[in-house]
């Protein structure tokens, strides 16, 4: 049941991003996502699914080839470490392009 | 920037959590969020302040941000600072998002809990692979304990025989289920569905064997075979045209009859021990008696005539049996704790699979339709999958009233597994993935059929090609052959099983072609041929020469 494992995937990653955003939120006093504090409410949203979709993917895959996990946190826990690798490659991606004039808020 | 890289750049913004509000990542998570909730009972408490946090505690060694470091706007630079909205409610803020990101994670895994029927700890000791907790329970409402559990063939329902003499027939999608009860009440140890799921067959204590209606709820007919006890276990026949049913008293008693009339073909001869188990070949040429005395019987239903014994244990009892889908090899149960693999013709031990239980007893057996798993359930409350063909342990379900099981069964679509138990309940559980897959051969270990001569001889008319092969893999299945150069036979392949006008001999097959051989009409063919396995690969072609000698 490669698919279960998979939701176990998605929720490891969607708890990665619940602890970003609760950790965001007394930082900026007020919701993180709103531009420029934050990408902007769409943006935001649109980042939040591409990451779980990657933790369900990469979970799932995972699943599928080894034969299904031990045990379901493991899957969370793979699920979770996508959504950082994620975050960690497109950190790097950023860090490799040119900064726009005036920084990222005058975008 | 266009508005396309301008996206994109604010999509990677949001991914890597660069911006502004996300940018404290190098900070660890839990410091930052106990510091902030620190930080907000301080405030709620003037009587309490922590101590302040030095540049050299934890908390204030950071490693570098990855991303750039560079000035921040004024914008950013302002944002830090409390606004006029939120920034009011700061005190309030970190312990509202901690607890935010903790619904969001509970609710996750509720949610995914509820969804996949795992929890989050399912699988934990499981040899290879997880295999989570049954999806469905069947509580059945007696307090006997089940006996027995078969699905019906189309895998719609599930019959569960309990020791008060009623059988719970489960509709698996609703969740609902009727009684078929006995008058007496003396328990079923086994029941069996005929193979389209018309009749449903209860071996009774009271050395009945019931037949029944499941549509109707209709009890059709009772049999009763001389002499016999207890009916130990019954079983149809692959052509659903024949009952066996066996009897555990001690002078042995073993009948069959065929159904739905109820008229007795056959009685096996006594072998001075009862009977616990009985299955069927899937072609219908062996009857596999189970016998209390640890010896599994091999018998030719239609003639009763003896075609084996198969010495399993001397201190223990059979339990169990079940062929495999091919009905080369019989798995056998016994009550000292394990299982053995046999194969029939010739009769060997293939393999012994010990049950890593604590050693009550194994209680019943079943095979996967593919053949290619089997599952043994004990009375130590676990059910076991192996892999049939490396004798592999690959997965450990745990009964979960931690009662003995007693019965253990597979859908005809090989994914779900029954369980009955001791309790009187019946689990359903999805078979792992792994156990479901149908791994192909590797190339280097499967061997195809290869023709090594080819001859002809002239019988009349007839012109034969008799070709002589080598089957490694012992997987041999048919042979094919086709015109060629102008020849105008059309393709054919058969089975050696129906080899048509074929002759099969051992490792070879002649086959006739009427030539017209001594006519006026007499001509000359040219084939290719060949033998084609089980998967249906052939052999390298042999081209023939067919003329009239």
């Amino acid at each position: 049941m490669w698919w279960g494992f998979a939701l176990w995937g998605l929720a490891g990653a969607a708890a990665a991003r619940a602890v970003s955003c609760a950790e965001a939120i007394p930082r900026v006093k007020g919701p993180p996502w709103r531009w420029p504090n934050g990408p902007g409410g769409g943006l935001y949203a649109l980042s939040v699914i591409l990451h779980c979709f990657v933790g369900m993917s990469v979970t799932g895959a995972a699943a599928e080839q080894t034969g299904e996990f031990r045990h379901a946190l493991i899957a969370l826990g793979l699920g979770s470490a996508a959504s950082v690798a994620l975050k960690m490659l497109s950190g790097y991606t950023l860090a490799l392009l040119p900064r726009p004039p005036g920084g990222d808020s005058a975008l | 920037m266009t508005k396309l890289g301008v996206f994109f750049y604010r999509l990677l913004l949001a991914l890597a959590d660069a911006t502004p509000a996300f940018r404290a990542q190098p900070e660890l998570v839990s410091v930052k969020l106990g510091r902030r909730f620190l930080m907000a009972i301080a405030e709620a408490s003037p009587a309490f302040r922590p101590p302040p946090v030095s540049a050299s505690s934890p908390a204030e060694i950071h490693p570098q941000p990855r991303l750039a470091p560079e000035t921040p706007p004024a914008s950013d630079i302002r944002m830090r600072h409390p606004g006029p909205g939120w920034g009011r409610h700061l005190g309030f803020l970190a312990p509202l998002s901690a607890a935010l990101s903790v619904v969001v994670i509970t609710l996750s895994v509720l949610l995914v809990s509820r969804f996949t029927g795992q929890s989050l700890n399912a699988g934990a000791g499981n040899p290879l692979i997880s295999v989570a907790s049954p999806y469905a329970v069947l509580y059945s409402p007696g307090s006997s304990a089940a006996e027995d559990a078969v699905f019906s063939p189309d895998g719609a329902a599930l019959a569960v025989a309990s020791g008060d003499g009623s059988i719970y027939l489960w509709t698996l999608a609703t969740d609902a289920f009727t009684v078929l009860a006995d008058q007496e009440g003396r328990g079923a140890p086994s029941i069996a569905f005929s193979p389209n799921g018309t009749v449903l067959a209860a071996g009774n204590r009271n050395g009945t064997t019931y037949l029944w209606n499941p549509a109707t709820r209709k009890l059709v007919t009772t049999l009763r075979c001389p002499g016999a006890g207890p009916i130990n276990a019954v079983a149809f026949s692959p052509d659903g045209k024949e009952l066996a049913a066996v009897s555990k008293s001690a002078s042995g008693s073993a009948c069959i009859w065929a159904v739905p009339r109820g008229t007795r073909v056959a009685s096996l001869p006594r072998e001075q021990t009862g009977f616990s188990s009985a299955a069927f070949s899937p072609d219908g040429k062996i009857l596999a008696v189970g016998g209390l005395n640890g010896v599994a019987y091999l018998w030719d239903p239609a003639t009763s005539a003896m075609l084996g014994e198969l010495r399993v244990g001397e201190l223990s009892s059979i339990s169990s049996l079940a062929f495999t889908a091919d009905g080369t090899e019989l798995a056998v149960a016994t009550s000292s704790n394990s299982t053995s693999l046999w194969n029939i013709a010739p009769q060997r031990l293939i393999a012994v699979l010990v049950d890593p239980g604590r050693g009550k007893g194994i209680t019943a057996i079943a095979i996967s339709p593919d053949g290619r798993t089997l599952a043994t359930a004990d009375l130590d409350g676990n059910a076991y999958l192996w892999k049939l063909d490396t004798a592999q342990l690959i997965a450990t379900l745990s009964d979960p009233n931690s009662d003995g099981i007693t019965a253990v069964a597979i859908s005809p679509d090989g994914r779900t597994l029954a369980t009955a138990d001791l309790n009187g309940s019946a689990f359903l559980w999805n078979l792992p993935a792994t156990a479901l897959s149908t791994p192909v051969p590797a190339p280097s270990t499967r061997r195809v059929p290869r023709i090594v001569s080819v001859t002809t001889y002239q019988q009349g008319v007839l012109v034969y090609f008799n070709i002589r092969y080598t089957d490694p893999s012992h997987n041999a299945e048919g042979f094919g052959f086709a015109g060629v150069n102008g020849s105008g036979w059309a393709e054919e392949n058969h089975p050696f099983s129906d080899p048509s006008y074929g002759i099969p001999g051992l490792d070879s097959i002649a086959y006739p072609f009427n030539l017209a051989c001594g006519t006026s009409q007499q001509y000359s063919s040219e084939v290719i041929a060949w033998i084609y396995d089980t998967a249906g690969t052939r052999s390298q072609p042999a081209t023939i020469n067919l003329t009239c000698k």
